[in-house]
């Protein structure tokens, strides 16, 4: 979509943690509902448990402001798979790199211990 | 599908359809997966604790998809207002008018008919009144003995007091000033436990002074006057310009010097004594049982209700008729909610306004509904391409519906502007007796009134679009524009066209109505002439003219001096036409207590009744040797001659006054008194002087010209004679007699404004139907120029279309007006609810309007080029 290369995804940030995760899991492909919900848990360690109300106004959201889109490959006829877009895929980066910033900044106030070897 | 699916799309019904139908599927494999997972994870309550989180989570998430959806279907309503800016602002306008009035008029309702007093525990208040079994609908004053006795044996009833009013002169260095005063009971500041501005309320030691007499004028020997006050916030400002220093100051009110102990809040009045500028405290003489001159109040226990309290009273009031028999015989005590005794007088009237203004709002509703219909069937292509793209009927239905509320929110907002602005206008057209018009405001109440009757407005214009909406999306596209004039949308706004016309006419009925009524209070024989004639209220302080001949030897100088003045035509003391001021007194025809006849008493000086332009139809009038040293005499009216002498002369008979013969001189016509209205009670004049202890105080002056003139040298003349005496109630006969018609002609305009808006708004939506009626015949009537029809044959056809349209209405709104009839009866005066004239003009103006409507689209019609119109065909 040219036509959404043109904004800056800063605008968007910050992202919910919620909406953050199901980017985050779309970042190694197309994957439909389900396993977008089963993805989040496991990598949270059962932290982060959505619900399938919650995920599917955050995919409509996200399709209407043109961060993820529907993918043919992977989906049924009773399922829908939803990749990134370029645009969903520099807003995810925007808000790791925010986060990353954050992150830095409580290191270097020793509010959090620096990675050994870091 | 399993159960727990089934269960589960049942659940996913929270949602808006357009999100089920995109991801309702979906969200099911999703859920069957999912509890797939926890029954093969074996964790105990696994699934149970997932339909848990779930139900949470979509009933959570619900809410904020509907909202998204109404975001969307207003940003869509928004773009098409603006798409259309010429019919949106008249569907806005129209729909501000309507709602404007209604919040303007429910502003006015709810302040005087349902908020709460404006006192600590106003809801508690009661008047108390005695009603008699002959006037069982009325209440009276109470008498202070038996105030007395309620207030020691009630239990129901926490605090009760009475209020008495008082006039005094407020005699300083510059000219004195009358004033009015109110008079209170030790229980007032318990029956109404306000905080004062500044000060203190009495005590028992400003009531002490004053225990065991009657704090009045007329007992014999000086009477013991108040010597403390609680002034009026505004007579605060104005004598100390609001200095604490007030507090502790002497100021003199006639003889008495009085010291000011506290101050009111501003805007502090009280139900009948709303003009008080000074308050007083006051024991009442509890040896008077028959005397009936107070009005009193109290305040409900906690927890007491009003029927509660009024069974106890009714106890208590049989108990005073058996110990008291002479006094109180079918007399009982009636409590009513306070804030109801302030609105009797104007409650029918304002509910007649409310009547009023929810009419114009129908007819504005009409109007918006027509506008709706019509944008509906013009957007039909839309409408059609939508459904046949995937929107559902209930899609074009909510989206149609959303577009009529925010019609009509706007609408609201345009009205809660309006009304603000219109509010100082309709509190000045409002009854004078009407009570708390200075609270009058847009308040929570009334900004919730207008919301909630916005969205109902909304609802019901958007009704007539749905229809259309869903008839054109069910419509093959395409299809013929003649086949819409004839459809249900159609018909439907002829339908709402008629109602309008219907309810316009069913107004202006009512305004003729009113009208006739205004003209039959006007045509009145008031018995009197207004013209040119001056009332000035004399304010003498009665201690100073004790002394026999004192009284008599005040009133003859003022009258004989201001009569004397150039321009002075006749002058003479008496009572105020159109005013208070004559009471009763009891005569007997023959000496003794067999015949006694209850009389109106005026007492009168000489020039009084030729001042007023009294007809005499027999005798004389008063004259100046009707003196004390002469034998009493009376002038009659014809409602006593009728009364007591039916077939006989009254000239020359005798009535007895105290047991002293007073022989009839004079009969003179009826003159009104303050009920302009009712039918003069039996009256009779008696010479001032020869009644050394009755005042009457108002001057009546007749002029040559311009009556307010003389009164500069009235002025004078009153200074002369005693400095420290005020001039009072100042005002033209004129001035009174508009005042007596003012609630009448009030309300004729107010109902006639609204009956001009409904007959504005039905104008235009006949306007509006039979200009699109035209458009859409354009090539009917070029085909029929074509065959011959000339301009004169097309206007016949059209006019002859509204007629029918503007006939239907017309029956409509007779029905109506005859159904309703007894509305108006409590408004009408000596005119039939179902008066012929009034039903005629209003049907003909309702008719004329109208039909000037048609005039412009008919002209059209008459003007079609049928080249043009066979080629648009």
């Amino acid at each position: 979509m040219a036509a959404n290369d043109a904004r800056d995804p800063r605008d968007w940030l910050p992202l919910t943690s919620a909406v953050f995760h199901v980017l985050l899991s779309l970042v190694d492909g197309q994957k439909h509902g389900y396993l977008i919900l089963k993805e989040v848990a496991e990598r949270t360690a059962g932290e982060v448990e959505l619900s399938t109300g919650t995920l599917y106004g955050i995919v409509k959201r996200l399709l209407g402001e043109g961060m993820i889109r529907e993918s043919a490959l992977g989906s049924t006829d009773r399922r829908r798979a939803y990749r990134l877009t370029d645009f969903g895929r520099r807003v995810a980066l925007a808000e790791a790199e925010r986060m990353r910033e954050m992150l830095s900044s409580a290191q270097a106030r020793a509010l959090l211990a620096k990675p050994s070897g870091a | 599908m399993g159960r727990p699916e089934r269960l589960f799309r049942l659940l996913l019904r929270v949602f808006p359809a357009e999100f089920r139908g995109d991801f309702g599927d979906q969200m099911v494999e999703d859920f069957r997966d999912q509890q797939t997972n926890a029954a093969r994870l074996g964790r105990r309550g696994a699934r149970w604790r997932l339909w848990r989180t779930t139900t949470i989570d979509v009933l959570r998430r619900a809410p904020h998809e509907h909202l998204d959806v109404l975001r969307r279907d207003v940003a869509y309503a928004l773009r098409q207002i603006r798409r259309r800016p010429g019919i949106s602002f008249g569907a806005i306008t129209t729909l501000g008018i309507g709602l404007g009035l209604n919040t303007a008029v429910f502003s006015l309702a709810s302040t005087v008919l349902w908020r709460s007093l404006p006192f600590p525990g106003g809801n508690r208040l009661v008047a108390i009144h005695e009603i008699s079994v002959e006037t069982p609908n009325s209440g009276t004053s109470v008498s202070a003995a038996n105030f007395a006795d309620w207030e020691a044996r009630s239990r129901t009833l926490d605090a009760l007091a009475v209020v008495g009013w008082t006039t005094q002169t407020l005699i300083g260095d510059g000219d004195p000033e009358h004033l009015t005063g109110a008079r209170v009971s030790r229980g007032f500041f318990r029956v109404v436990p306000i905080q004062l501005e500044r000060g203190r309320p009495f005590n028992d030691a400003d009531y002490a002074p004053l225990a065991g007499t009657a704090a009045s004028e007329i007992r014999d020997g000086d009477p013991v006057e108040p010597a403390v006050a609680i002034i009026a916030h505004d007579l605060w400002l104005r004598l100390f310009g609001g200095r604490d220093s007030a507090i502790g100051s002497k100021v003199r009110l006639n003889q008495t010097t009085v010291e000011i102990v506290g101050v009111l809040p501003q805007g502090f009045t009280f139900p009948g004594s709303e003009e008080a500028q000074f308050w007083q405290p006051m024991v009442p003489d509890v040896t008077q049982r028959r005397a009936r001159y107070l009005s009193a109040f109290g305040q409900l226990a906690d927890g007491t209700s009003l029927s509660q309290a009024q069974a106890e009273l009714d106890l208590i009031s049989a108990e005073l008729a058996r110990l008291y028999p002479r006094a109180n015989k079918d007399h009982r005590a009636r409590l009513i909610n306070l804030r109801d005794h302030v609105a009797r007088d104007v409650r029918g009237h304002i509910w007649l306004l409310l009547g009023a203004a929810a009419s114009v709002l129908l007819i504005a509703c009409a109007s918006v509904g027509n506008i709706l219909l019509a944008q509906a069937s013009g957007r039909r292509l839309e409408f059609a391409t939508r459904t046949a793209l995937g929107a559902s009927r209930a899609h074009l239905v909510r989206q149609t519906l959303t577009e009529s509320l925010v019609f009509a929110a706007l609408g609201g907002t345009v009205a809660t502007l309006l009304a603000s602005w219109a509010l100082p206008s309709l509190a000045s057209l409002a009854p004078p007796t009407t009570p708390r018009l200075s609270e009058i405001r847009i308040d929570g109440l009334v900004i919730a009134f207008t919301a909630v009757a916005s969205v109902a407005v909304g609802l019901l214009c958007g009704l007539a679009a749905c229809i259309a909406a869903t008839g054109a999306a069910s419509r093959p596209m395409g299809h013929a524009a003649g086949a819409d004039a004839r459809g249900p949308g159609r018909r439907f706004r002829l339908g709402l066209t008629v109602a309008q016309i219907a309810v316009a006419l069913a107004l202006a009925i009512g305004t003729g109505l009113l009208t006739r009524t205004l003209r039959a209070v006007t045509a009145l024989d008031l018995g009197f002439v207004p013209t040119n004639v001056l009332s000035v209220g004399l304010t003498p302080q009665s201690p100073l003219y004790r002394q026999p001949g004192r009284k008599t030897e005040f009133e003859s100088e003022v009258q004989a001096r201001v009569r004397a003045l150039p321009g002075v035509v006749s002058a003479g003391i008496g009572s105020r036409p159109l005013g208070p001021g004559t009471f009763g007194y009891e005569l007997t025809m023959d000496g003794s207590a067999v015949r006694t006849v209850t009389a109106s008493v005026d007492v009168v000086g000489p020039g009084y009744l030729e001042a007023i332009g009294a007809r005499l139809s027999a005798g004389r009038f008063i004259g100046p040797d009707d003196t004390v040293e002469r034998p009493l005499v009376g002038v009659v009216n014809q409602a006593a001659a009728r009364a007591w002498w039916p077939d006989a002369n009254p000239i020359g008979r005798m009535l007895f006054r105290d047991q002293k013969r007073m022989e009839i001189v004079g009969l003179v016509d009826d003159v009104r008194r303050k009920d302009l209205e009712a039918d003069p009670s039996p009256t009779v004049y008696m010479a001032t002087a020869q009644s050394p202890n009755l005042w009457t105080n108002n001057l009546l002056i007749r002029t040559s010209g311009d009556a307010r003139a003389v009164l500069t040298s009235v002025r004078e003349v009153m200074r002369s004679i005693d400095r420290e005496q005020a001039l009072a109630r100042i005002m033209t006969l004129e001035d009174s007699l508009s005042q007596a018609t003012a609630p009448r002609r009030n309300l004729l305009w107010l109902v006639g404004f609204f009956s001009v808006l409904a007959l504005l708004l039905a104008g235009m939506g006949v306007y509006g139907v039979v200009a699109e009626s035209v458009t859409q015949r354009v090539p009917e009537i070029g085909v029929r120029m074509a065959l011959g029809a000339t301009s004169s044959d097309v206007w016949k056809m059209i006019l002859a279309q509204a007629l029918w349209l503007v006939a239907r209405g017309i029956l409509i709104g007779l029905a109506l007006a005859i159904a309703f009839n007894r509305v108006m009866t409590s408004f009408v005066f000596r005119v039939a609810t179902v008066d012929p004239a009034s039903y005629v003009a209003a049907c003909l103006c309702v008719a004329g309007a109208t039909l000037a409507a048609c005039l412009v689209p008919a002209r059209r019609a008459a003007r079609v080029d049928p080249v043009i119109a066979l080629r648009q065909e």
